[in-house]
């Protein structure tokens, strides 16, 4: 999706009808910037994109019911119309639409307004100019031109693209976690194989199931039902499993607020601390255990059976012996010399030994005696083995000796670890510290107490999940074995494995596509982060899509607690920056080698309200450098400390297009000038008029 | 290690493609196709698109 432009009409504090364009993403100056002083309408700005594609606005705009601009209100006559509009020119995939949003209040007595029905209208515009309305013959029809722009940018993924950015953070918090699975599911495309096999379960199995079971016997019927009672109870467990985890993550997130408002008690800071110290050592002790456990395992799978060997090599000696004591081992006459007398037939004694003579038959008798002689030499191989393997069992006993004290010693300082925990995290609520502190631990003690629980839950509900798999792939072979009436019923059956072996093969895809979308998306995050960051933490994705800050503390990697607001912005960027860089690759690799009909990823712009609004200095100019890269088309909306000097260096080079929210406002002395590139530029102007509005002004470069 | 990664992934992913018949094979295009459409969407509106594609494929 590349913006083109935008026409505002009396929408918030843009008064009348505005037009914006937006830096194109070709030619590297891919970005458009907007100036605006507090309460200019930057945040009006982000909320005119999502109102116009999606008929919605963010949880952040104050009084969202009223979008017209009170100025256009408090002008109209009594009874007259008061339009608001959004208009959106892009273009996907080559092809260019314009989306607009538009309602007609009426005015009524005072300032009021009757607010009227919300249209939208959709063209793509065709080779020659010419304008064609989606859904044209139907102006109500505003559900089937909705489809299409929910088709072009999926309404759970607007989020990643229009942000807040003072915000943002909230996209890399515990309780997203859910909604960064799904929108990454969709923007990649997962989702589609996801849905399919949901779908297949649960809607087309089923509907073939019921007719299925009219063709057959009262055992086929009772298969087909038992098998829909465990299709409905996989579902039931799914749901439960979605709220357990849902649960076990808003616990985490409680869990991190309390104890940061603990870090932030001064009289128990020392305990905080130390709290903190303890965590990370038992982590360290745990991947320890973990550790000494893989050594452990690998040593008895390469030597562990050398344990039981002692008896088999003192037998094999003692055989050895008497064998060598009855003159068996070693053979007196090896056959090789056997065979050169038989080839050259002549004896050593000189006498011939022509074929077919008895000297002949003698020598040929003795051969045959001689024939133990490869058993002989696997005897004296096996005999030359043992000392080495002696020797390789006591220091394979040694090592385990050694792993298994190692293990009992970490154990115990586990226990130990544990119990300071304890002490620790009960001295953090002793009421010498203050009602606070005590209150706090309360809380903490019982969060923990229920965290424990819902873990519980979410094991118990995946062993469910199996044994009902089980039962499930149990019944599918039996319903596989019954017979049924006629060749409708048998074509009805053939459908229904197909359906199932379809839904698998689905199923199975969803996976490989998961995990790579999953490594992809780790790869991505922890090299842009590394760009981005100050500190030497690391971002990476965990299997279960949590974003995750960590760092390395005695060579193992340790989550970062009570990292700042900033860099879990910086986290959220460079996470909607992973996912922008990998829809973009898909698209690139769907145009040539996909095994599938559709194009798959996307390109998308980014547009961020204040994105600089909660950084640090030092992230400041390191993320104004970073963000011209994270879409091809960037879009932001800054106020001017929020643009300090660092900013506009960073991005200086990659800005397209600039404008001012010009803010009119009847405080008097409110004039306020803004120096761009060495000019100063009206931004706050104080006139007469009684209701404020915002006059968007491009700021062009020869001016 | 990108390419060698995808190419391990349409390797595996043409490994599962070749279990399935032909008309499995096509029946699955299909219903990939049905939900690139209807993908958007909270309720989902393709049940009978889907079950003539398994009229249409399997037969």
């Amino acid at each position: 999706m590349k913006l083109q432009s935008m026409r505002l009409q009396n929408f918030r504090q843009f008064f009348g009808e505005q037009e914006i364009d937006f830096a194109a993403p070709e030619g590297g100056r891919n970005v458009t910037v907007f100036h605006g002083y507090n309460g200019a309408g930057k945040t009006a700005l982000l909320n005119a994109f999502i109102w116009c594609l999606y008929g919605q606005t963010t949880s952040d705009l104050e009084a969202p019911e009223r979008l017209e601009t009170e100025r256009a209100v408090a002008e109209a006559m009594p009874g007259a119309e008061v339009k608001v509009s959004v208009r959106l020119v892009f273009v996907v995939h080559g092809e260019r639409y314009i989306v607009e949003r538009r309602r007609a209040g009426t005015k009524e007595s005072g300032a009021t307004l009757r607010i009227g029905d919300t249209e939208l209208s959709l063209w793509v515009i065709g080779p020659n100019g010419e304008l064609n309305a989606i859904g044209a013959n139907d102006r109500t029809n505003d559900r089937l031109r909705q489809n299409r722009i929910d088709q072009i940018l999926p309404p759970d993924l607007y989020p990643f693209f229009f942000f807040n950015g003072e915000r943002v953070e909230r996209l890399a918090s515990k309780d997203a976690y859910d909604r960064i699975e799904s929108g990454v599911t969709t923007l990649l495309d997962v989702k589609i194989f996801e849905r399919g096999t949901t779908h297949l379960r649960r809607h087309v199995a089923p509907a073939l199931a019921e007719q299925l079971s009219k063709y057959g016997d009262a055992d086929l019927q009772a298969a087909i039902a038992e098998q829909q009672r465990h299709e409905r109870r996989e579902q039931e467990i799914q749901e439960e499993l979605k709220q357990a985890r849902e649960n076990v993550a808003r616990l985490e997130e409680e869990i991190e607020t309390y104890e940061q408002k603990q870090r932030s008690l001064e009289a128990i800071k020392d305990l905080t601390e130390k709290r903190e110290r303890l965590r990370d050592d038992l982590r360290n002790c745990e991947d320890r255990i973990e550790k000494t456990d893989e050594d452990l395992a690998s040593a008895i799978s390469r030597d562990g059976y050398l344990v039981f060997a002692d008896s088999v090599f003192r037998k094999t000696e003692e055989l050895v012996a008497a064998a060598r004591q009855r003159g068996d081992l070693p053979a007196k006459i090896k056959p090789q010399f056997v065979d050169d007398l038989l080839a050259e037939q002549t004896c050593i004694c000189g006498r011939p030994l022509p074929p077919g003579s008895p000297e002949e038959a003698k020598l040929l008798h003795w051969r045959n005696a001689t024939g133990l002689a490869e058993l002989e030499e696997a005897i004296s191989q096996t005999h030359a083995a043992i000392p080495p393997l002696r020797e390789r069992r006591s220091r394979h006993v040694a090592d385990l000796d050694r792993l298994m004290t190692r293990r009992s010693e970490l154990l115990t300082e586990r226990r130990r670890l544990h119990e300071e925990l304890d002490t620790v995290e009960a001295q953090c609520g002793d009421t010498a510290y203050g009602e606070e502190a005590a209150r706090l631990a309360d809380h903490l003690k019982s969060i923990n107490r229920d965290l424990v629980n819902r873990k519980a839950d979410i094991k118990f509900l995946d062993e469910k999940l199996a044994e009902n798999e089980e039962k499930r792939s149990d019944i599918r072979q039996r319903i596989k074995q019954l017979q049924v009436h006629d060749a409708k019923g048998a074509l009805i059956k053939r459908q229904k494995e197909s359906v199932d072996r379809v839904a698998d093969a689905l199923e199975e895809i969803t996976r490989i596509q998961k995990d790579d979308v999953r490594q992809d998306l780790d790869e991505q995050i922890g090299e842009i982060w590394r760009d981005a960051a100050i500190k030497d933490y690391r971002a990476s994705v965990s299997e279960d899509y949590r974003l995750l800050l960590t760092k390395k503390v005695s060579g193992v990697e340790q989550p970062v607690h009570g990292a700042s607001t900033g860099e879990k912005q910086v986290l959220a960027l460079s996470f909607v920056a992973s996912l922008v860089k990998k829809a973009e690759q898909n698209l690139r690799e769907s145009e040539t080698e996909s095994p599938w009909d559709f194009l798959t990823g996307g390109q998308y712009p980014l547009v961020m309200d204040s994105p600089f609004g909660a950084l640090e200095d030092d992230y400041r100019q390191k993320v104004a450098e970073w963000v011209p890269n994270i879409a091809q088309q960037v879009i932001v909306m800054a106020s001017t400390t929020q643009w300090r000097n660092e900013v506009e260096k960073g991005v200086y080079d990659r800005i397209g297009k600039r404008y001012i929210l010009e803010l009119h406002t009847s405080k008097e002395g409110a004039d306020r000038q803004i120096e761009i590139d060495g000019h100063s530029y009206p931004y706050v102007i104080a006139d007469n008029d009684p209701a404020e509005c915002t006059i968007v002004r491009e700021v062009r470069e020869e001016s | 290690m990108d390419r060698e990664r995808r190419q391990a992934v349409q390797a595996r992913t043409r490994e599962v493609l070749e279990r399935l018949s032909e008309s499995e094979r096509q029946l699955l295009k299909r219903i990939l196709q049905i939900e690139h459409e209807h993908v958007h969407q909270q309720r989902f509106y393709g049940k009978e698109d889907m079950l003539r594609a398994v009229r249409e494929t399997i037969k």
